[in-house]
């Protein structure tokens, strides 16, 4: 029987916070396998710890217990160092707050990560670019650039490379609706022209329409809808 | 190596104030130590440049040139007992001098040489000294005051007159101008005052480092001449103190600088961990940051350092030396760099997870 090799795989994943003389506990026995050519949602409201769930699967930081795996490589338990490297490889991260590098330009923020995985490719920097309609933003910084513009530098910044994982924390939450379903239908046509997994979590229910599976989060655990 | 020029180049404003004090730290240094080989020049110039390896003094003398004094029998003797070494008697003594046709007074070292043996002085302009005439190869610092070749200048003590024959370079003695006299008309001049004057010497110069049959004279070299120069030792210390306090001050002023600047950085290190940047890759983006700041703040001290030595008048003692400006320059980017290394260690402390937000 040849085990199937999963995007991302999460098994009874637990974390709890410190919180003053007690522990917190934010994610119990967590489970969630996501394949490739998928997308999949997060839902639920804030505070209940999607973030802290995405930047587990993200290799961001460790869980308490549990198993993680991206791509089929084990990160539970592995140093900073694999960490960095499962990042570096595996891992497309579009942050909350798309966290840009102040003194490069829209080409060079995604150069910068090009060159992490091989070579520097200037030309499919700017189709790409182009692509998420940024083709007459190519050489603006981030502090000349707005909200949408500097959401979707983010965006294109975590697809360059092409990674098999796609992580999005609430890419919508700085748009308006009409842009929020622009950025996630573009990170369904990534998912599914490279037949790479997406997770995607969000409070924004308009855009769940948009997602192959649905999973809310509840009580530290997910319950994935329909099921 | 590209994201730290892509950092500076941005942020212009911020890296050019960083420059400007990096400059002016390096510069100030460089200043200083161009006076104080200045000063050290002022005093010791003279023996510097004279091609002796070491004196002989007389026992007394505490290896100080100024209180030595060799009969001329001892020194006929200390020759004839070192057959076949080259050495040559000096003889020092201060006093002043004055143009004829100028109103001004100017102190002057004389050194009777003989104008045959090695002290004699290289001249750049005129000729050198002879036996016969009353010749005299003055200090090119006299020139500044209007002294030319073929001027009469008289001895203020004695009222003997000496004609200008040419002048040498770095001819400073304890502060003072030096007149180059053969010995002979040396003589001549303190006859004046006093008739029975017979020449002797503050040293005999050997131009050889070998061994010298001093009996009881004694035998002293060149560097330990220098350091016993009057006010020699004191000055240099002050100064090279002075000196080396400042690269310190300069040291910790860089430090504090890196350290904020790296600490301003934090979010971005944080962010570049989050991207998947290594470590190594980070640290090595922030040393080559602080290797261009401070080798560019080097290379633009010096060229002001050195540029500021062209316009400097030729009486400010100020001699920058290359080889004190390279070693300077190097300690300063060496220390920068130690700073950078220290400064690595925050990075190791970014959690990306901080940075990012949740
Ligand atoms: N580093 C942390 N230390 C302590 N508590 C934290 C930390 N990160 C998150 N939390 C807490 O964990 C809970 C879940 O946070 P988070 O995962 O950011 O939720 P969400 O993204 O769903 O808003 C919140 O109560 C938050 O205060
Ligand atoms: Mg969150």
């Amino acid at each position: 029987m040849v085990k199937q090799k999963f995007a991302l795989e999460m098994k009874g994943v637990y974390k709890s916070y410190r919180d003053g003389d007690h522990m917190q506990p934010v994610l119990q026995d967590l489970n969630l396998t996501v394949s490739d050519g998928e997308l999949v949602a997060v839902v639920g409201p804030s505070g209940l710890g999607k973030s802290t769930f995405l930047t587990i699967a993200g290799a961001l930081q460790g869980a308490d217990e549990g198993t993680v795996a991206v791509n089929g490589i084990q990160i539970s338990g592995i140093s900073q160092k694999g960490l960095t490297e499962v990042r570096r490889h595996q891992i497309g991260f579009i942050f909350q707050n798309h966290q840009l590098l102040p003194y490069l330009n829209a080409v060079d923020q995604l150069t910068a990560v090009q060159k992490l995985v091989g070579h520097r490719d200037e030309a499919a920097a700017k189709s790409l670019l182009t692509d998420l309609g940024l083709g007459d933003s190519l050489n603006k910084f981030p502090d000349q650039m707005s909200g949408g513009e500097r959401q979707r530098t983010a965006i294109a910044r975590a697809f360059i490379n092409h990674p098999d994982l796609i992580l999005a924390d609430e890419p919508t939450a700085s748009l308006d609706g009409a842009r929020g379903y622009q950025v996630v239908e573009m990170i369904r046509r990534e998912v599914k022209r490279f037949n790479k997994a997406g997770v995607i979590v969000t409070h924004d229910e308009r855009v769940l329409d948009l997602m192959d599976r649905i999973f809310y989060l509840e009580d530290g655990r997910l319950v994935e809808k329909g099921a | 190596m590209n994201l730290a020029l892509k950092d500076i180049r941005f942020h212009k404003a911020k890296y050019l104030l960083v420059e400007l004090i990096l400059v002016l730290l390096i510069f100030m240094v460089l200043f200083l130590s161009g006076l104080a080989s200045g000063l050290g020049r002022a005093v010791s110039a003279s023996i510097e440049t004279m091609n002796a390896k070491q004196y002989v003094l007389s026992g007394d003398a505490d290896q100080e040139l100024a209180m030595s004094n060799l009969t001329q029998a001892q020194y006929d003797k200390l020759v004839e007992n070192n057959s076949g070494k080259d050495i040559t008697g000096l003889t020092i003594s201060r006093s002043s001098v004055k143009r004829d046709g100028s109103g001004e007074q100017l102190s002057i070292v004389y050194m009777a040489v003989d104008p045959d043996g090695f002290l004699s002085p290289n001249v750049v302009k005129g000729s050198g000294l002879s036996d016969s005439g009353k010749g005299i190869v003055l200090d090119t610092s006299f020139r500044s005051d209007g002294y030319a070749v073929g001027d009469t200048v008289k001895d203020n003590a004695s009222g003997y007159r000496f004609k200008v024959v040419g002048f040498a370079k770095d001819a400073m003695y304890s502060h003072v101008a030096v007149g180059f006299v053969a010995q002979k008309t040396y003589t001549a001049m303190r006859r004046a005052l006093d008739p029975v004057y017979a020449l002797s010497y503050n040293a005999a110069a050997v131009k050889g480092s070998g061994h010298v049959d001093v009996g009881s004279l004694e035998r002293v070299s060149k560097a330990d001449i220098v350091e016993n120069l009057p006010g020699y030792k004191a000055e240099q210390m002050t100064i090279t103190m002075i000196l080396w306090g400042l690269e310190v001050v300069s040291a910790v002023i860089l430090g504090v600088f890196f350290y904020i600047l790296t600490l301003q950085k934090r979010r971005e290190f944080g962010l570049l961990k989050a991207i998947g940047m290594r470590m190594r890759e980070i640290n090595g983006m922030l040393v080559t940051e602080i290797l261009i700041l401070a080798a560019g703040g080097a290379v633009i001290g010096n060229a002001l350092a050195f540029g500021m030595a062209h316009f400097l008048p030729d009486s400010m003692p100020f001699y920058l030396q290359s080889a004190n400006a390279g070693l300077l320059s190097v300690v300063f980017i060496v220390i920068s760099l130690l700073f950078g290394a220290a400064s690595t260690i925050q990075i190791a402390k970014v959690d990306p997870l901080d940075t990012i937000g949740g």
